[in-house]
């Protein structure tokens, strides 16, 4: 049976002349993508109505953190490289229900086909490839070369992203977040339908109420995952934009909370070494993150690495007094220790 | 017996009456009833439809209607048949396929 959409014909989304046998005159003003209020919102008017505030859609979280480390006086220079090297991301409604997001190199997904539900391997980790992905299949490695296994929600069963981020959530109907972790957990572990059983005295022993209040869920709870650090953008003499990254690190941390909140009201979170550096952006114009201290380089972060049984949670000596799960400042580079002074670990509990 | 002759003088004089009636009285001519007045409900129901002072315009008279005018309105061609011929036609997409160039890429590292 044809897909519904298809009653609209090609023309309807694509523009082009019908009717014609000669090519280039059949292509005149055709598009890959033609605006949502001409197409999608047509019929989906709740879900397009949200685009603007879809974090998918309008990547609010990156202009959050640029706007953070950067300034007014240096938020223009910051826009031209976030138009060259971040909003390449930026995805409109086919770019996962009918394609492969166009950062990703494209190609229809089953055809012409207008899937649903996108499928994940084509869409959501072609994005989020190199630490979701990595994570979340267990492709990752130590450095001393143990593999980290694949996180428990994928195998066995292999639950999609889907799973657990809801259509809502991705398509932002639930609310305007100027982050990804701005508002309640989305998804949230002790969620209806998921591990809401969890509480003190719920038998299992570690599961008390201070541990419950004070530690996400990750942090007993994920196994290693991976940072990245000081990417730095720029472009060729072609003008083709490309980046430089240093090799990643696997590696497990815990570190103060630094979003504390009554959603996440947790003092101890799992934290991730984010891509930033000082001078990412130096291409651009000197000291274009003027307040790059003011937000920490070790991020909150939800590893897709969970397991029941972890190293950490294995005994109570295998965490308290452990150094070497906690981010001290002996991990953190020295550049940036000032940066990161509201999550290091002073005392190790 | 002088009631007996006065009542039977009554009765005479009764029937001859009668009798005279009979042969010169014609019966009355039936005229034609003139049409019936408008029933309430008709009444009620016309005087919704026509405004008090208004002339009655029989619905015969409004025959025939005049043509129903239309307006051309330019209508994006939405012919799609010409799209699907060439983009399912595998000879003609083979023609047409231009191998993607291969831009090398100067990034280093994870995305």
């Amino acid at each position: 049976m044809a897909d519904y959409h298809a009653k609209f014909g090609c023309i309807a989304c694509h523009g082009g002349v019908g009717g014609v046998m000669d090519m280039e005159a059949a292509h005149e003003g055709v598009v890959r993508n033609r605006p949502i209020e001409q197409t999608c919102e047509l019929c989906h008017l709740d879900i397009s109505k949200a685009q603007p505030t879809n974090l998918h859609y309008n990547l609010a979280g990156y202009i959050t953190l640029l706007r953070a480390r950067g300034s007014e006086a240096t938020m223009p220079q910051l826009m031209v490289a976030f138009e060259n090297h971040c909003n390449r991301c930026h995805v409109p409604c086919g770019q996962c229900h009918v394609s492969r997001p166009a950062s990703t190199g494209s190609g229809l997904l089953k055809e012409h086909n207008f899937l649903k539900t996108p499928p994940m391997n084509n869409t959501c980790t072609g994005c989020h490839g190199s630490r979701v992905n990595d994570e979340y299949k267990g492709k990752n490695k130590t450095a001393d070369g143990k593999k980290v296994k694949a996180d428990v929600h994928f195998n066995p069963g292999m639950m999609t992203c889907q799973n657990c981020h809801t259509g809502e959530s991705m398509h932002g109907m639930t609310g305007v977040y100027n982050h990804r972790y701005d508002g309640p957990q989305e998804p949230a572990c002790t969620q209806p339908g998921c591990h809401e059983e969890v509480k003190p005295g719920d038998g299992i022993a570690q599961h008390t109420g201070y541990h419950l209040n004070n530690l996400s869920c990750q942090v007993c709870h994920a196994a290693e995952y991976k940072h990245c650090y000081n990417c730095h953008v720029q472009k060729s003499e072609e003008g083709i934009p490309y980046f430089k990254i240093e090799p990643s690190v696997i590696a497990f941390k815990i570190g103060r909370n630094p979003i504390q909140s009554p959603d996440r009201p947790y003092k101890y979170v799992t934290l991730r070494h984010v891509p930033i550096g000082r001078t990412s952006f130096e291409y651009y114009g000197k000291n274009l993150l003027p307040n790059y201290d003011s937000r920490p380089t070790w991020a909150y972060a939800t590893p897709h690495t969970i397991q029941r049984k972890t190293p950490q949670n294995a005994a109570c000596n295998a965490c308290h007094g452990n150094a070497a799960l906690f981010l001290t400042k002996d991990d953190v580079r020295p550049e940036e220790l000032e940066a990161n002074r509201n999550v290091i670990v002073e005392e190790i509990p | 017996m002088r009631q007996s002759w006065i009542l039977l003088g009554l009765g005479c004089i009764a029937a001859s009456v009668l009798l005279f009636g009979c042969v010169t009285v014609s019966p009355p001519a039936i005229e034609p009833a003139a049409a019936p007045p408008p029933t309430p409900a008709a009444v009620a129901a016309r005087s919704l439809l026509v405004p008090e002072g208004q002339p009655v315009q029989l619905v015969s008279a409004r025959f025939p209607l005049p043509a129903p005018t239309t307006v051309k309105v330019e209508r994006p061609e939405l012919d799609n048949s010409t799209c699907i011929a060439c983009h399912t036609s595998q000879k003609d997409l083979k023609a047409l396929a231009v191998e993607p160039e291969e831009t090398e890429s100067l990034s280093e590292g994870e995305g």
